[in-house]
Parts: structure tokens; C-alpha cells; sequence
């Protein structure tokens, strides 16, 4: 064989496997087309930038899905990742011309384009993680917000309890309200702690600003790490509250809180942290002996159950708010014992407050 | 052989740069089907049931086609256009803005990544390495977004205006690592790599701490742009296409690139200083002029593609404007690379990347491949670009008469 | 070694570099290959070095066929090349240089110095030459460093050594000593083959020239042939070999320097206190060694190197430290020495090159936009002027041959309005055609009323160009002679014997 026939066969393999692999494109349209006979309800999740593997709320939005998928396997579940914000309006197109039951969205980031979708096609479903829209024409959206301010308390009452140096901590990621709420409501379960225990229990890191904390605007003075992803800087602010005096911080910053995981672990044993948004004992099995527990954002949940009720016909636009009551958002506890009689404690106070009778608001309490 | 098929053979199997360019292109999809492969459960299950029964085999090739043939066929049919709902249209008048929306979003992705890439194109031309584009495209958003939605004008006014706050704010940019380079001799791929750093730190400053912030918030996202300040649909806000305004000043950049490479006195004074600084300098040219007005014009279009890519989909900026994954002026650098610096070339990978991108997302909805694949392609392809060498032996081509198919950019020099 | 070529060809497209070459080279003998830049000499010895693979034809050493793959094959088989830029690494020692690739190794892969030392002393004597294997390489002047080369290749046992244009880079004295080893080498049995397209050392040193001419062999003849039917064979017409010109006429003083300090690249002072001046009408020749200032003096003249002290004028306007546009706008024309590096953009096209210097000019551009239309028009209008060798004006530069290119050079600087000429070693690597074509288009220029200025280390043309000859030595002018000066006192001057024929 002369070289230039060889040369030949080699090109003509190459090509050949690269017409096959074009070829097949047409192949696959009959295969594809044939198992759609069964009618599922499609339930898609457009993600944030973070994608599903994230460890926050995007791989909780997921994971609900899932749940979803779990309990009504005529749930067919999928998901777009997002790269940039120009993403989300032609994600969320994709899936409306998909024939998405219900289309999922999270976080404020895709409040504009969420709204934008929801009232250029009025009989698609929508349900929003974190965000509730403004300006909507229909009733086509499920605002998925959650007063975490309540687990919180819980929160900030199992940590006045439980410290031994009579000082707690607590920082935030960035000053967003979805942030800053959290901390509201463990510095107003600190405060409650003191009022009826006569204790003076000390809170480093958020002081609430007056009147009334809500999701639009909760605002105050505190400690910021300015990202979601500094876990250097979570170590640094988590070490300077140890050595202020505390025992136990609450990190409200993602996985910035690791940072404090590692700064408690420094600091040896008698230092502890309280875990934010998804169990810390789940979600970072490894360290779950430095944690008290954690104030947990029914995410999960919330979406499972939005996602199902829009399977069966259920769904309403409006408003989810997740609270204590609706499991919405809760404490659970961590790998710390905690006495029984501070469980059976903040069990009444939980009852307290999806009575209305215990207010989360801390100025309705004399700060120490 | 007739001598017209002959010819063709001969053309097929001698090494030239666009040729290397389609192999490449071949051979990034062909790594792309093998990703997909090695990472799809069925289809490995598949080749590994052949080891219990020859029988299996049959199987096990028809479903990797199926699975890989699924994968392509949604992303050719989601970046550019489905035959059988294009079809639907066509016959029925219905459903045009379904069967167009491909094309449109594919050109809407191309359009910013075109100007940043001519930016970055032009710098490479003159020898200089613009690492620094998708800081200059961050700023120029960000003046952008203050011209937009701080100023209120009719908007014959307002848009140019935006626009041109954009490409100030790229070059204001540019001018640092220029004057460096240009007083001091620093070197500009770190000045510029490193200023990205420092631009993604202002955004958020920007978008925290100060009047562009949107009233009642306290997140890190912008006011929105006045409607007069925006880049409008092509078709119109009721076709539903997204495809915007900042198509028409990507082809007009196209033409300026041109022009200013191949017809302007400057152009020719950038391309002798790329090609041959010492030369350029016994010819006369000064080359510290130049420098600064590479950068200049670089700067200044990395700023246009910023502000292009906000005014002409989001309308506003985030925290997460141009980082990361979304970083155009990062991807610019691989498709001016692709593109051999050429005006024309930018145009072509651009699509390419942009509906690579694109497609990837409608083939992600469809299979439930990761997006990921797409960028897995884009680097395989700009990777078989970059070494000639491989494609060469790959499809065994013969070397032209002029030896070597050089780099597009042929070293780090400054 | 005896090395035989038989139906060698190489073709790259269209072009077919070398056709059906048969050659041999026996045992102990000087095989001269004469032909002109461009003839396919370079082409053929990168075949025979491995470094190419021929289309057709077969390599025999020693009456066996062979196959390179590559040159590290030839090199086994007793085949060694110097290359006409050296493959030195600069900052390594001479020992390091020669046997880099063939380490002698301790233990762990340390280099053993003792053994390489050595050896390199041991070939060094064996063959007569002395080098000191622990200089460093950027240090020895340029006639060492090829013979750091030439030990390299012994030291991996060549019995074959190619020699591609060996005393393009040398003094005369360095040309000698080089003719010297050459024989020896041949003397004690090794086979050399020498490309050259210089005719006095083809004469003087070879046993058989052959000359190739477009990629054939045109004849093989003895070495006694003589230089004009020599000259002849390779062009492919008759060739004049002295250059015809009457008396100057010299005018004013165009171009002078006053008393100019120049600094090298190390802050040495290369041009110390020189003063000339060049008249309108005349040719001056700046005679000198290599090394000896006069490419600082150009630089400076050219704008391109800082003037320290003392004035430069052009036609009356001080140009002293002006920037290179305003003295190329003054009407100076430059051919550097470096051309490829200094007046060439290799990738760019003929006739973009044609107007590298002059592209805002009228009618080349307007109002920033240029016109290529004129731009192409003036290269064709060059081309057929100048005699340029291309297949069309957008060829890229790096297709023509270094003849050719040097003309491009000389055709853009002298299409321009010129007040004075600075030619910089101007026929440097070119073959006899080109170096005719040059002297012509100077001395043409000269009659014309132009102001020259060459600068050259090639003692016949200076000789034959210079209306007066200038002779630098360490940064000074050591006198300024008549053409009719001897060899010998010129010489001296060279050698920095200062006022010796001031007389």
C-alpha cells in the first residue's frame, strides 16, 4: 500500500466516525419520540448559578423534586443550570415550550425574569424559592418565603441555655434580608432567654435596628463576611468571638460556616456551632458532633409539596410562607446532648409561637 | 482518479488552517460522544453486559448511538432550528416565534462574544495579550448600567449615550495595563489578569454601596435600565425573540475590525508591531503609541461587549455579571484564538460557542446530559486548534508549501 | 565516509526544490555545492541531514541505502552538520555545548565535567583545533563559536561534516583559519561537503565543485575552473564581477557626524567620539571588523540608538536623537544589517513590505485609509524594476529567497525621495547575481547626486564601492583612506593601528 493510500484510509475511518456520530442524530428522533405515549406531568427546576450540586438552596430545590418524583412516580423531574443571569429567561422559555407542569425558580435573582414568564404566559405554573414577585398579572406563582426568624428564636433560646461563658455569636454572609432575618430572630431568642430566665446572656455580632423585622427589609448592624465563600474569613471573625468570650456562633453564611466549624474545632471542645438553612449533621455528617443544631429553611419541603399539588390539580398562586407551623422552618437538633428539660422548653416555646402569643420581634425584650 | 475528484482529495488531505479548523471540529465532537459515553450509566451498563453475551453487542452499539445521537441531534436542533417544528410553522403559519427562538438565542449569546472577541483579536494582532477583557466588559456594564438608569433621555440620545458609557468604562480599564506597559514596560498579561480581580470586587461595591443599587433592596442587583437605554428585540418586544439591537453593533464592530486591519494606516502600524516590533520601530512607528492605543480600542470594545450583553437581555446587572462561567471576556480569548484573530474567523466561532452553549442547555432539558458537555467540546476543539501538530498526524495531512500551519498567537513575549 | 545521492528530489507544492540530484562525495574529500540563494542547496543538505524526506531518489552511505526519520539517525550514522545559525546554547561552556545530548554521566545523572573536558581536549588536538572548553559560548567571538560547532560534530563521530554557508558570519583571517581545518579534517579521512556561493573560497579550498542551478545539477568541475565561468555556471549568464564606476563627483556635505558618543546594549561605549561626513555624490565606506561600533553608529544615525554626546545633522537639520519616523522623513534610507529582524515583516506580504516605512505616504493612503490598489501598483511597478523573484506581490515575504528579499529592501529605500543612503553590510548572504544587481543600483544612485553611506565587513567591497573608505576600530575612526590604499595598510587600520597611512 502506498503512503498516500494509507493517508486515505485513515481520513476516510475519521470521517466515517464522524458521519456516523451526525448520523445518528436522525436516528434518535424515533427513539425519543416513542416513549412519550404514558402523558407524565413534568415538574422542572431552573437553578441559580450555583447548579444542583451546590450544597444550598438549588441542590434543596433538587432535592424536593425528588421527593416529589418519590412519592408520585408520574413525576418526571429535570433541571437547567443557570451560568449567568442572561440565562434565565431562556431556561425558563425552554421549559414553558417543554410542557413543564409546574417550572421551579430560585432565588431572588430570578425574581424579573420569573415575572416576566409568569405574565407572558398566564396557564403555566410557577413557584419561586426565596422571592416573592411584585408586579404579577395572574395568580400563576407560588412565592416560597420562610420566616426563619422563628426557627431562629428557637435557635437563639437553645444557645442562651446551653452557653457556659455566658456569651454567644453570630454573622452574616452578605446583608441581604434572607440573611439578616435569621439573625433577628436568635438575638430576639437570646433576649427572651434572658427575660425569663433573669440571665444576661450576651449576643456578639447583630444588633436589630427598631420596629419590625420582615422579608423586604430586616435591618440592624452586625458582622458581614461580604461573600457566600470566604471560609477564611468565617474562621477569623468565628476565632475572635471565642476569644471575646463566646462558646457557641451561629454562622448565617453557607459554607462559610466551615470556616467557624474549623475555627471551634481550633478552639477545642466546650465551643460549639450552630448550623443555618439544611441539617448540618446531613449535609456535613462529618463535623456533626461541633454542632448544637442547626435553624433549618424547609426548602425541601416546601417544593416537594408545591411541586405534588400542582401534579394533582392543587395549585394556588400566592403566597407560601414557611413557618414552625407548616414545618416551613425548624430547629433540629445536633450532636451535642441538649437536655431534656431545654427540649421540653423550647417545645412550649415553639407552641408559643405559632399561637401568636411569643413575638420574635427582639425590641418587644430589654437587650442586655 | 478524475482530476476534479482528485483535486478535491487534494485539498482534503493538505494541511491548511481552515482544514485543521473543520478537523478539529470533528474531533471535539468525537471527544464530546465519548464523555458522553463513559459517563452515561445505560450505555456503560450496555458494553458491559457483551461480556456475559456476544448477543448483547448489537444492543450495546445502538443505544450509544441513540444516547449520543439524542444528545447532538437536541443540541443542533436547539442552537439553530427543528426541522419538523420549523416545518409546523412554515405550513401552518403557527408557532413561528417557537421554531425561530433557537436561532435568535444563539445570536443573541453571539453577538456580545463577537465584540469582545474582535477586541481581544486585535490585541493579539499587535502582539498583545489582553487577558484583561472581562474586567474591561464588567466596568463597561457597569457605566453602562449608571448612564442607563441614572440619566433619563429620549431615547435616539440615551442609547448611544449608554453604549457609550460602556466602551469609556472598558477603556478606562485598559488604560492601566496600556500605561504600564507603555511607561514602564510591565507586563500586561499580569496587570491585566489581575485587574479583573480588582473590576469583580468593584461590581459589587457598585451594586451594594451605591446609587446604582435597586431602591428597596438590599441585594447585590442594579436598577434596571431605562427602556429608552436598552438594546430593543430586533422583531419587536411581541415576537418573542430575544435576538436584540446588539446583533447590528456586532456587525458594525465586524466591518470596523475589518476595515481598521485590513484598510486602516493604524491597522497596518498595530499589525507590522505584532508581527515584527523591531521592525516596526526602524520603520518608525512608535510603539508606545501604539500599545496605548491597542489597548485603547480593546479596552474600549471588551467595555462595548459588557455593556451589549446588559443592555440587550437582562436590562440590569447582579453580582454574578460576567463571573465566573459567564466571564465573555475569558471566553473571547478562546474564540479570537479560534477565530485566528480574524474578523471574519471571530464570527464563525463565536456562533459556534454560542450555540454550543445554547444547544448544550436544550440538550441538558431533553437527556439530562450536564450543560458541562458543551464546554467539554469547546475546549477539546480549541485544544486540537491550538496543536496543528496532532490534527496533522490524526488525519495524516501533507504539509503545505509553506511548512508549518503556525499558532495563532505565537508566544508570550512582550 | 562516502556518501552518494542518487535521483534526489523534493518537491513542497508546485515547486520543485531539488530535481533528480545525483552527487557523490568520497572519502577525505572537500565536495564544494556551489549555486546561488535559492538554487535548493539548503533543501538538499536538510535531506541529507534527515531533516526532509525526498520524494524520490535514495541516500547511500557507504554504498548502503538509507532512511532518516530524522537528523538524531544521521547523526548515528556519521553525519554531522553546522548550521549556517549556529544551535549553541550561549550561556553553557564550551564543553557543555559540545557534548549536550551525549552527557558523559556519574552516578544519578550528573554531569561528569572532568570526562567531558577531556574529550573535548583530546578531539581539539587530534584535529587542530583550539577552543577552551570552559569558556562560555556568548562570549567567543563568532569564528570560535563555529568551531565549537565543527568539535560538537566530531565529538558524535562524524565521518561526513555538511558545512551550509561556513564564512557568511567571518573575518577574513577567521576564513583562513577556517580553510585550514577544513584540510585538515580532509587529511585525516573525513568527508566534507561545503555550500557556498562564495567563488574565491570555493576555488581555494574544495577537490570537486558541483553546481546546481534551480534545483539541478548544472556541471561538476574542478576547482581550477576559473571564477568568471564559475559565476557564469551558477547565474546562467555571464556575470560581471567588478563594479564599473567612473570618478565621483562629491557636492556638499549631506550627512555629519560631530564628535558622537554612542553606548552599546551593555553601556560600553561603542562609538567613541566619531566624526565623518558624507557628500553628496560620493560613497563612503566603513571599513572594519565586525564588533568594532559601526552597527551602533548606523543605529544612531537611524534614530534608533541614543546619541550620548556630539551632533548628527542630515542635510543641515540636526537629527541627533530624533525619532526614527522624523529621520526616515528627513530622507534617510536605511538597509540594516539584521534585515529579516530590522527592515522585513516576514509574514506580512511583498507588497505590504514595499511600503513599511512609507504607508501613509500619497498615494499609498488617505485620510488614514489605505489604498491598496496603489499600494499593489507600486509593487509591481518595483518588482519589474528591481528584478524581484516572486510568484505575485501578496506572496509572504518568508516565500522569496534572501536575495530576493534583500532586494525588496533596496527597492523600497531607494523608490523613495532620498537625501542620503545608509547601507549596513548591504550584499551580506547574497549570491553573485544579487550582489552585481546591488552594487549597480548604489553606484547608479551615487551618480545621481545621492550621499552613500555603506558599512561593510567584506574587504573587496569596500574596496570596490568606497569613493573614500572610512576604517573603524574599537569605536574610532582610525583613518580615513583612498580607495587605491593596499590591502595590507587598510589591514592594519582594521587592526587599530591608528594613523598609519593618515600620510
Amino acid at each position: 500500500m502506498s503512503r498516500g493510500d494509507r493517508r486515505g484510509v485513515r481520513l476516510g475511518v475519521w470521517l466515517g466516525t464522524a458521519s456516523l456520530v451526525l448520523g445518528s442524530l436522525t436516528l434518535g428522533v424515533g427513539s425519543l419520540t416513542a416513549q412519550a405515549a404514558a402523558k407524565p406531568f413534568k415538574a422542572c427546576v431552573v437553578t441559580d448559578t450555583g447548579g444542583i450540586n451546590d450544597k444550598s438552596f438549588n441542590a434543596s430545590a433538587w432535592k424536593g423534586m425528588q421527593d416529589a418524583h418519590a412519592r408520585n412516580k408520574n413525576i418526571v423531574v429535570s433541571y437547567l443550570s443557570s451560568t449567568s443571569s442572561a440565562d434565565y429567561v431562556p431556561n425558563i422559555n425552554t421549559f414553558v415550550h417543554r410542557g413543564c407542569g409546574i417550572i421551579v425558580t430560585v432565588g431572588f435573582l430570578m425574581d424579573t425574569a420569573t415575572q416576566q414568564a409568569a405574565n407572558a404566559h398566564p396557564t403555566q405554573k410557577f413557584a419561586i424559592v426565596d422571592d416573592a414577585p411584585q408586579h404579577l398579572k395572574y395568580h400563576n406563582v407560588l412565592a416560597l418565603q420562610y420566616e426563619t426568624d422563628q426557627a431562629a428564636f428557637l435557635g437563639g433560646y437553645l444557645a442562651a441555655a446551653s452557653t457556659k461563658t455566658g456569651v454567644v455569636g453570630t454573622y452574616g454572609g452578605m446583608e441581604f434580608p434572607s440573611v439578616t432575618m435569621y439573625m433577628n430572630g436568635f438575638v430576639a431568642g437570646v433576649r427572651y432567654f434572658d427575660k425569663v430566665k433573669g440571665a444576661a446572656v450576651k449576643v456578639l455580632g447583630w444588633t436589630p435596628a427598631k420596629g419590625t423585622c420582615s422579608l423586604a427589609s430586616c435591618g440592624g448592624t452586625g458582622t458581614f463576611v461580604g461573600n457566600f465563600t470566604d471560609q477564611t474569613a468565617g474562621k477569623t471573625i468565628t476565632a475572635n468571638d471565642f476569644a471575646a468570650g463566646a462558646d457557641i456562633v451561629f454562622p448565617v453564611a453557607g459554607s462559610v460556616g466551615l470556616g467557624s466549624v474549623a475555627a471551634a474545632q481550633q478552639a477545642g471542645k466546650g465551643h460549639s456551632i450552630m448550623w443555618v438553612d439544611s441539617n448540618g449533621c446531613v449535609s456535613d455528617a462529618a463535623d456533626c458532633s461541633w454542632f448544637i443544631g442547626t435553624v433549618a429553611k424547609g426548602v425541601e419541603a416546601s417544593v416537594r409539596d408545591a411541586v405534588l399539588a400542582a401534579a394533582s390539580g392543587k395549585f394556588h398562586g400566592g403566597t407560601y410562607l414557611g413557618t414552625l407551623k407548616n414545618q416551613g422552618t425548624a430547629l433540629e437538633y445536633g450532636g451535642i446532648p441538649v437536655p431534656a428539660s431545654v427540649k421540653s422548653a423550647i417545645a412550649t416555646i415553639a407552641k408559643g409561637i405559632m399561637a401568636g402569643t411569643i413575638s420574635v420581634n427582639p425590641n418587644n425584650y430589654p437587650a442586655k | 482518479m478524475p482530476e476534479g475528484r482528485r483535486r478535491w482529495w487534494h485539498h482534503l488531505t493538505t494541511q491548511r488552517p481552515w482544514l485543521v479548523t473543520l478537523y478539529a471540529l470533528v474531533l471535539g465532537f468525537v471527544v464530546g460522544a465519548l464523555v458522553i459515553i463513559t459517563t452515561t450509566a445505560s450505555v456503560l451498563d450496555a458494553w458491559r453486559a457483551i461480556f456475559s453475551s456476544w448477543s448483547a453487542l448489537g444492543h450495546a452499539i445502538k443505544l450509544t448511538f441513540d444516547v449520543v445521537g439524542a444528545a447532538y441531534r437536541t443540541m443542533f436542533t436547539g442552537a439553530v432550528v427543528n426541522p419538523r417544528v420549523f416545518w409546523h410553522a412554515v405550513t401552518t403559519g403557527q408557532g413561528w416565534t417557537y421554531a425561530l427562538t433557537p436561532m435568535s438565542e444563539t445570536l443573541t449569546y453571539a453577538a456580545p462574544l463577537i465584540i469582545a472577541s474582535v477586541g481581544v483579536g486585535i490585541a493579539f494582532q499587535t502582539g498583545i495579550f489582553n487577558i484583561g477583557a472581562n474586567g474591561q466588559a464588567i466596568l463597561g456594564g457597569v457605566a453602562g448600567a449608571y448612564a442607563g438608569s441614572l440619566i433619563h433621555l429620549p431615547t435616539f440620545l440615551h442609547l448611544p449615550l449608554t453604549l457609550l458609557a460602556g466602551i469609556l468604562g472598558g477603556v478606562a480599564v485598559g488604560l492601566i495595563p496600556g500605561l504600564l506597559k507603555a511607561y514602564t514596560g510591565a507586563h500586561e498579561v499580569i496587570v491585566t489578569l489581575m485587574l479583573n480581580y480588582v473590576v469583580a470586587a468593584l461590581l459589587i461595591f457598585t451594586l451594594l454601596s451605591t446609587a446604582l443599587q435597586q431602591p428597596g433592596q438590599q441585594n447585590d442587583i442594579s436598577r434596571t435600565i431605562d427602556p429608552s437605554a436598552q438594546l430593543a428585540p430586533l422583531f419587536g418586544a411581541a415576537s418573542g425573540l430575544r435576538v436584540n439591537w446588539g446583533l447590528a453593533v456586532a456587525a458594525l464592530v465586524v466591518v470596523f475590525a475589518w476595515w481598521f486591519l485590513e484598510r486602516s494606516s493604524l491597522g497596518f502600524d498595530f499589525r507590522v508591531t505584532g508581527a515584527n516590533p523591531q521592525a516596526a520601530r526602524a520603520s518608525g512607528i512608535n510603539a508606545r503609541a501604539v500599545i496605548i492605543l491597542v489597548f485603547v480600542i480593546s479596552g474600549g470594545l471588551a467595555g462595548l461587549a459588557g455593556i451589549v450583553q446588559m443592555a440587550g437581555t437582562t436590562h440590569y446587572l447582579d453580582g454574578g455579571f460576567l463571573i465566573g462561567n459567564a466571564g465573555i471576556g475569558f471566553t473571547a480569548i478562546t474564540v479570537a484564538l479560534l477565530g485566528r484573530n480574524r474578523p471574519g474567523g471571530i464570527v464563525w466561532s463565536s456562533l459556534l460557542f454560542a450555540g454550543l452553549g445554547v444547544g448544550g442547555r436544550a440538550m441538558q432539558a431533553a437527556t439530562g446530559i450536564p450543560l458541562d458537555l458543551a464546554t467539554v467540546i469547546q475546549s477539546a476543539v480549541v485544544l486540537f486548534v491550538a496543536t496543528p501538530v496532532l490534527v496533522q498526524e490524526i488525519f495524516r495531512l501533507r504539509h503545505t508549501e509553506a511548512g508549518e500551519v503556525r499558532l495563532a498567537t505565537s508566544g508570550w513575549g512582550s | 565516509m562516502r556518501l552518494e545521492l542518487r535521483g534526489i528530489t523534493k518537491r513542497f507544492g508546485p515547486l520543485t526544490a531539488n530535481d533528480h540530484i545525483d552527487l557523490t562525495v568520497e572519502p577525505g574529500q572537500i565536495h564544494c555545492l556551489l549555486g546561488e540563494n535559492g538554487a535548493g542547496k539548503s533543501t538538499l543538505m536538510n535531506v541529507v541531514f534527515g531533516l526532509l524526506h525526498p520524494d524520490e531518489g535514495e541516500i547511500l552511505v557507504d554504498g548502503v541505502p538509507q532512511r532518516f526519520a530524522n537528523s538524531g539517525e544521521a547523526v548515528r550514522k556519521g553525519i554531522g552538520m553546522v548550521h549556517q545559525h549556529f544551535m549553541l546554547v550561549p550561556v553553557f561552556s564550551v564543553a557543555e555545548n559540545v557534548v549536550l545530548g551525549f552527557e558523559p554521566t556519574r552516578s544519578l545523572g550528573r554531569l561528569d565535567r572532568a570526562r567531558a573536558r577531556e574529550e573535548i581536549r583530546r578531539t581539539s588536538q587530534e584535529f587542530n583545533l583550539e577552543v577552551d572548553p570552559d569558556a562560555i559560548v556568548e562570549n567567543l567571538p563568532v569564528g570560535l563559536q563555529q568551531r565549537v560547532e565543527i568539535l560538537k560534530a566530531l565529538n558524535h563521530d562524524a565521518e561526513l561534516l555538511i558545512l551550509d554557508e561556513p564564512t557568511a558570519v567571518l573575518t577574513p583571517q577567521e576564513i583562513d583559519a577556517l580553510m585550514a581545518i577544513m584540510r585538515s579534517l580532509a587529511a585525516s579521512g573525513k568527508s566534507i561537503l561545503f555550500i557556498s556561493h562564495k567563488l574565491k573560497e570555493v576555488r581555494a579550498v574544495s577537490d570537486v565543485v558541483t553546481v546546481i542551478r534551480q534545483g539541478r545539477v548544472i556541471d561538476q568541475v574542478p576547482p581550477t575552473t576559473d571564477e568568471a565561468t564559475l559565476a557564469s555556471l551558477m547565474v546562467g549568464r555571464d556575470v560581471t564581477l567588478t563594479v564599473a564606476k567612473d570618478a565621483a563627483a562629491p557636492g556638499e556635505p549631506v550627512l555629519r557626524l560631530e564628535d558622537v558618543v554612542v553606548r552599546d546594549d551593555r553601556g560600553l561605549v561603542a562609538v567613541d567620539h566619531v566624526s565623518l561626513s558624507v557628500h553628496a555624490g560620493e560613497i563612503l565606506a566603513l571599513a572594519g571588523v565586525q564588533g568594532n561600533g559601526q552597527t551602533e553608529l548606523v543605529e544612531a544615525v537611524a534614530g534608533m540608538r541614543d546619541v550620548e554626546s556630539g551632533r548628527i545633522t542630515l542635510g543641515g537639520r540636526d537629527i541627533t536623537n530624533a525619532t526614527p519616523r522624523h529621520v526616515l522623513d528627513g530622507g534617510l534610507g536605511h538597509i540594516p544589517e539584521d534585515r529579516q529582524r530590522y527592515g522585513l515583516v516576514m509574514s506580512m506580504t511583498l507588497a505590504d513590505n514595499l511600503v513599511l516605512n512609507t504607508p501613509r505616504r500619497a498615494p499609498f493612503a488617505a485620510r488614514g485609509t489605505r489604498n491598496l490598489g496603489a499600494v499593489r501598483a507600486n509593487a509591481e511597478d518595483l518588482v519589474g524594476r528591481f528584478d524581484i523573484r516572486t510568484t505575485s506581490v501578496e506572496s509572504p515575504l518568508s516565500a522569496l529567497s534572501g536575495g530576493n528579499q534583500q532586494k525588496v529592501i533596496v527597492a523600497r529605500e531607494l523608490s523613495r525621495p532620498l537625501e542620503v543612503l545608509v547601507a549596513a553590510q548591504p550584499t551580506r548572504g547574497l549570491d553573485v547575481g544579487s550582489i552585481e544587481y546591488v552594487h549597480r543600483q548604489i553606484v547608479e544612485q551615487r551618480n545621481e547626486g545621492l550621499a552613500v553611506l555603506i558599512v561593510s565587513s567584506e574587504l573587496d567591497e569596500v574596496m570596490a564601492l568606497g569613493d573614500r573608505i572610512a576604517v573603524m576600530h574599537a569605536g574610532q575612526i582610525t583613518g580615513v583612506v583612498d580607495p587605491s590604499t593596499s590591502r595590507e595598510q587598510i589591514g592594519l587600520l582594521m587592526a587599530g593601528a591608528v594613523g598609519a597611512a593618515d600620510a
